[in-house]
């Protein structure tokens, strides 16, 4: 019987979940309890991956303390620890869904055995383990309830409360996946299965809008944008202009026959007047590889990546993210959030213009295909609507939703859309536009004669769009680099030379050596796993030299992977000098990865916390409202490299707020100093709990008439408002809520001064990121 | 053999039933309900053309009657292989707006073919059918491949529409 003893041992310890301890005190209760719960060694599924797994060791130690008002500081953290197998398992079984399957199929099991006449081994087991619970959890108040149940009631409770359990999960996971997807490195195609019903419905909605609402809405945008992005970036003018200069002097001339002529030479003109006339959309096709490709576009682009070059080879520090930061224009954090998400083509369409056909398609995920065929009608409309009835002439170059992007490049009879989760290199947009024109140039008859069957278009056209499919990897937009621009590159060089003197010299070696350390800082920057060391690399004429500090030599090999192919490609040897020991991740990063990830978790129903990170320990204060979130929290904030310790400094409940601003009869002007006096209150409240928002409830006695009285109740409800702001409190902290005229709590009997009142309600806010 | 994909389109005055045509046609349903379209809506339907045994990918766009942006038809429009032109039997006007219709879309599209529809027949008396219908005959125009009365809300002729326009679109 040994066997099913221990299956049955396994299946309490899974069962008995901690619904947390102090669940069952009430909240306002002095007694303060703590558990210590070991690191959890796996994490969901979902929630694993972009987070380096440099803390793994056991030793480390999250702290769980559900406190009440009084302080901490004279508890013993290892008083009540359960075993180690048990919290284990405790946290396995709320992982995923699965594990509860397996419970449950173990209930099932267990069932048998009973039929099968055990029950007097099995409720040994349980009381023995019953009392080695009780003795582990030191009184915690979980295990009491299981005293000597019958064996059959108490699996059936269990079940029931698997049952909800699962049940919570089901419906936190789809949450949790959309709210922290962001982090998500590997599991794309769970975020493809969130996402993919609601672009669906997204491009639905766009165009079951109001139109007049959208028009307007993308208008006003537009226009400004255009207008700023030609002021501030050169470089992005020659990309607006370019693929549609063709375009634009086909509809200059219609305009101003007489200006063109003269510009472009009366032969000229006329040679594309011509042309025009008779056939426009064979015109467009004809100029834009010409020069959609060339001269405006590639001047002013390479003349933003020379100043990008030259901004590092000045730069002391060599390649930091600050600077990298700097040169996009973003803020650091944005830039590790944007390196951190993973860009991935999901699908690439190349459409007819006018019909919306498509020509041809590659979607990399064939689990979840987009409905290319709607997806592409859609598109086709949505862009002629952008690009007729907002703005003529212009082109709609993006879609954004959310984390997914659909870039748009127009030529002669067709487009491609590319959709994209995660955010593109810039260099993107020049592949997509390359991958365009030679198709263009290649195949335009046969896109112009297309008639929806998809056998006239050669195989290769396919080809090329997955070639187009397989981006991001850093070597390919280099070599793009390389290949397509080194006269103009060069021609811009010598210009700068001669304006740069003093460091002509140099200028080769540095630009190159510079070229290659970028390379590897931004290589080793894309992996997960070291992105948070400070490893550095130095070239020189026949090296590259790695230095730097990591937590093992399993990353210590990474690293030389990687670097290795770069050196090889630049034919360089590679010195790997980096050191392999414990060292802690940079605090400044670990700093910005828990206020971000926090920021997160505030997104989570429940949840209102402010961490505070210091000496590897992270401080959560705040209100997390249920258990489930408490796990979440755990797993994230403990997850983050750098992080030792997580001190849970949370309530479980909002605080009740008692003070009441009485009113006069019909009145609704704040009747004296007392009752002002007690705005004081709420300002001092708000700045207690940082994290909660108030709502004001403004309530009447039952004289009058029921619109008098609503009036007046939401007069009474601003004047608090007012005078609250009046004094200092952030308006976005309070808000009106007007409820039923009565108050809830007051009867018909009691004296009626005490229905006129306005009353506070904390909650917390449901925010956005910033 | 492969699939060959065709856009389709649906064009008429506001509210004649072009929505309810084709909710017909790729959902089997009808509802009561008026929901005016806005813009353009894609539906897709594969259609098996019997004497041949072709499959055809009807790529059917739901375009607006009630369009403020009269300019953006034509782009709508563009490329479509076949169109269906519907009117609503009830309503003169929406019948004597026809003719527009049917000059838009060839003219836009001038190698397309296309079926005037004559919806919401289970409205109307039947002696007054046949007047209508004599009325509202394109006939002359070789490219309008018939006139045809519909219903979409007793699922009268609404398939027999759409597939003699699809059998019509491969030929051409
Ligand atoms: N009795 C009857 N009513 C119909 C029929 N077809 C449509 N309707 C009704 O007519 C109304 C308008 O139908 P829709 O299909 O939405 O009209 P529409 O042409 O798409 O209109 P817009 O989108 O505004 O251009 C709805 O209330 C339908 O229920 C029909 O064959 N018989
Ligand atoms: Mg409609």
């Amino acid at each position: 019987m040994p066997d099913s003893i221990d299956k049955l041992i396994d299946l309490l310890l899974d069962v008995e979940t901690p619904v947390n301890p102090t669940n069952s005190e009430p909240a306002s209760s002095p007694k303060e309890q703590q558990s210590l719960l070991t690191k959890p060694e796996k994490k969901p599924a979902f929630l694993a991956q972009k987070i380096p797994s440099t803390v793994e060791s056991k030793d480390s130690v999250i702290e769980i303390s559900h406190e009440t008002a009084a302080d901490n500081n004279n508890t013993e953290p290892n008083s009540t620890e359960p075993s180690l197998a048990e919290s284990e398992t405790n946290l396995a079984a709320i992982e995923t869904p699965q594990p509860i399957e397996v419970v449950e199929e173990s209930v099932a099991k267990v069932a048998e055995v009973v039929l099968d006449d055990r029950i007097q081994a099995i409720s040994s087991a349980i009381s023995s383990l019953k009392e080695q619970n009780i003795q582990e959890t030191n009184n915690n108040g979980f295990s009491t309830d299981f005293v000597n149940p019958g064996i059959d009631d108490w699996i059936l409770e269990k079940e029931a409360r698997l049952n909800e359990l699962a049940d919570s999960l089901n419906n936190l996971i789809p949450l949790m996946m959309e709210l922290l997807s962001v982090k998500v490195n590997d599991s794309q195609e769970l975020i493809l299965q969130t996402m993919i019903p609601l672009m669906d419905r997204a491009i639905q909605e766009r165009s079951s809008q109001d139109l007049d609402k959208m028009s307007l809405a993308i208008a006003r945008i537009l226009p400004d944008a255009i207008a700023q992005e030609i002021k501030i970036e050169p470089k992005s003018m020659g990309k607006a202009i370019a693929p549609e200069l063709a375009l634009s002097i086909e509809e200059q001339i219609r305009l101003d026959q007489d200006a063109v002529s003269l510009a472009l030479g009366s032969e000229m003109g006329k040679a594309i007047k011509a042309q025009i006339e008779l056939e426009k959309d064979a015109m467009v096709d004809a100029l834009y590889p010409v020069i959609g490709n060339t001269i405006s576009k590639y001047l002013a682009e390479e003349i933003g990546r020379i100043n990008q070059k030259v901004e590092n080879s000045l730069s002391r520090e060599g390649i930091s993210r600050k600077i990298r930061a700097k040169m996009r224009g973003i803020s650091e954090a944005e830039l590790i959030l944007q390196e951190s998400i993973v860009c991935k083509v999901q699908a690439i369409f190349l459409i007819q213009k006018d019909s919306g056909l498509i020509i041809c398609e590659v979607q990399p995920d064939k689990e979840h295909p987009l409905e290319s065929d709607l997806v592409a009608g859609m598109l086709t409309a949505i862009r002629s609507f952008a690009n007729d009835c907002i703005i003529s002439g212009s082109e709609l170059s993006e879609i954004d939703y959310g984390n997914f992007e659909i870039l748009l490049e127009a030529a002669g009879y067709c487009y491609i859309a590319v959709v994209i989760s995660g955010q593109p290199k810039p260099e993107f947009r020049d592949r997509i536009r390359e991958t365009l024109s030679k198709l263009v140039m290649q195949y335009g008859d046969k896109i112009e004669n297309y008639q929806g069957d998809t056998s006239t278009i050669p195989p290769s056209v396919k080809l090329v769009l997955k070639d187009l499919a397989n981006i991001e990897t850093d070597e390919t937009s280099e070599a793009n680099q390389k290949k397509s621009a080194p006269i103009l590159l060069w021609l811009i060089l010598i210009i700068l030379a001669s304006i740069l003197l003093p460091w002509g010299i140099f200028k080769y070696h540095a630009v190159k050596s510079q070229r290659i350390t970028e390379k590897v800082a931004v290589q080793l920057d894309n992996n997960p796993q070291l992105s948070v060391y400070r490893l550095q690399s130095q070239v020189d004429r026949k090296n590259i030299t790695i230095t730097g500090k990591v937590s093992s030599s399993h990353l210590r090999n990474l690293a030389q992977e990687i670097v290795s192919e770069i050196a090889q490609e630049e034919k360089l040897n590679l010195d790997n000098q980096i050191i392999a020991v414990d060292v802690p991740a940079d605090p400044t990063f670990t700093t910005q990865e828990v206020t971000r990830v926090s920021q997160l978790l505030n997104q989570l129903t429940g949840v209102g916390i402010v961490s505070d990170y210091q000496d590897y320990r992270v401080t959560i204060t705040g209100f997390i409202l249920d258990t489930v979130s408490t796990e979440t929290v755990t797993s994230y904030i403990s997850n983050i490299p750098g992080v030792k310790q997580v001190v849970f400094n949370v309530k479980q409940e909002l605080p009740t707020v008692d003070t009441r601003i009485y009113f006069d009869s019909q009145e609704s002007e704040i009747k004296n100093s007392t009752e002002a006096g007690k705005i004081d209150f709420i300002k001092r409240f708000l700045e207690e709990y940082p994290t909660l928002n108030l709502r004001v409830i403004p309530h009447s006695d039952s004289k009058g008439s029921k619109s008098f009285n609503q009036k007046l109740t939401l007069e009474r409800a601003k004047t608090v408002y007012q005078t609250a702001i009046s004094q200092g409190v952030d308006p976005n902290r309070l808000e009106i809520v007007s409820e039923e005229l009565f108050p809830p709590d007051v009867t018909p009997d009691q004296p009626l001064w005490l229905s006129r009142h306005v009353r506070f309600e904390p909650f917390i806010p449901e925010k956005t990121l910033p | 053999m492969s699939t060959v994909s065709k856009k389709i389109c649906l064009i008429g005055d506001f509210s004649v039933g072009k929505t309810s045509l084709i909710r017909r046609f790729v959902e089997g349903v009808f509802s009561e309900k008026y929901l005016t379209t806005i813009g353009t809506k894609i539906s897709r339907k594969v259609v098996n053309l019997k004497p041949s045994s072709k499959e055809i990918d009807l790529i059917i766009w739901d375009i607006e009657g009630r369009t403020k942006f009269k300019s953006i038809v034509p782009n709508y429009i563009k490329g479509a292989t076949g169109a269906i032109i519907v009117g609503d039997l009830s309503r003169q006007e929406t019948l004597d707006h026809l003719p527009a219709h049917i000059e838009l879309f060839f003219q836009t599209n001038p190698k397309g073919v296309a079926i005037v529809a004559l919806n919401k027949s289970d409205i109307i008396e039947k002696h007054k059918l046949t007047k209508l219908l004599e009325l509202n005959n394109f006939g002359s125009n070789s490219q309008i491949i018939k006139t045809i009365v519909t219903s979409a809300k007793n699922n009268t002729n609404v398939d027999r529409a759409f597939t003699e326009l699809a059998e019509n679109m491969v030929d051409s």
